[in-house]
């Protein structure tokens, strides 16, 4: 896929485990494991501003775009 | 109402060749009903369980709606050969046995057909929506 998820990236830099932040988002774990490792197909805006307000970071932070 | 039928009347009458055409179409109409019935049953377990737009109850609803377009042929062909069977067992004079299908068997299978088409779409987008997050 041409979107990178950068999740883990930006996790790492805030040192916030995946569980932590899948509670503060108020989604399940395994979703935003799903997320992380790029096997979700669409991400709403709801989730996407949700995720960046409690990670303090901007959307261009989580995805990345590769030309393959 | 009492029918008195002189049993001597038909007494003679041989009714092998009746059930032979009987029996295979019986099995044909239970087959298809059976067809329909699992098919059902399998779609209204999903129906129960929240998940109405599988990805298999399209491929279910088109079998239905096969069944009943082809049902709808085969039915009334198995009604003449058995009037027919009927006729020439009790060597019936003067009747005839018309071949027509049955339109509203025909277009409910169309409609379910229909039905089924829809039904992908909404596997699609049930898809889809789950992929979201």
């Amino acid at each position: 896929m041409a979107i990178i998820i950068r999740l883990d990236r930006v996790l790492a830099d805030r040192k916030m485990q995946l569980g932590e932040l899948a509670e503060k988002v108020g989604i399940s774990i395994v979703n935003l494991s799903n997320l992380k490792t790029s096997k979700v197909r669409a991400i709403r805006f709801s989730t996407l501003n949700a995720i960046c307000k409690h990670l303090e970071c901007q959307p261009g932070d989580i995805l990345e775009y590769s030309d393959d | 109402m009492k029918y008195n039928i002189d049993p001597n009347l038909y007494s003679d009458i041989n009714f092998r060749p009746f059930l032979q055409v009987i029996l295979p179409t019986v099995t044909v109409i239970s087959l298809m009903l059976l067809l329909i019935a699992h098919n059902l049953r399998s779609i209204l377990k999903t129906i129960a369980n929240d998940h109405p737009f599988e990805k298999n109850n399209s491929k279910r609803l088109l079998i239905i709606g096969i069944v009943l377009m082809a049902g709808s042929v085969i039915l009334k062909i198995a009604e003449g050969i058995t009037a027919m069977a009927i006729i020439d067992s009790l060597e019936i004079k003067n009747v005839d046995v018309t071949f027509t299908v049955d339109g509203a068997m025909l277009l409910t299978g169309f409609l379910v057909l229909i039905l089924a088409g829809i039904f992908r779409y909404g596997s699609y987008l049930q898809d889809e929506y789950d992929a979201t997050l």
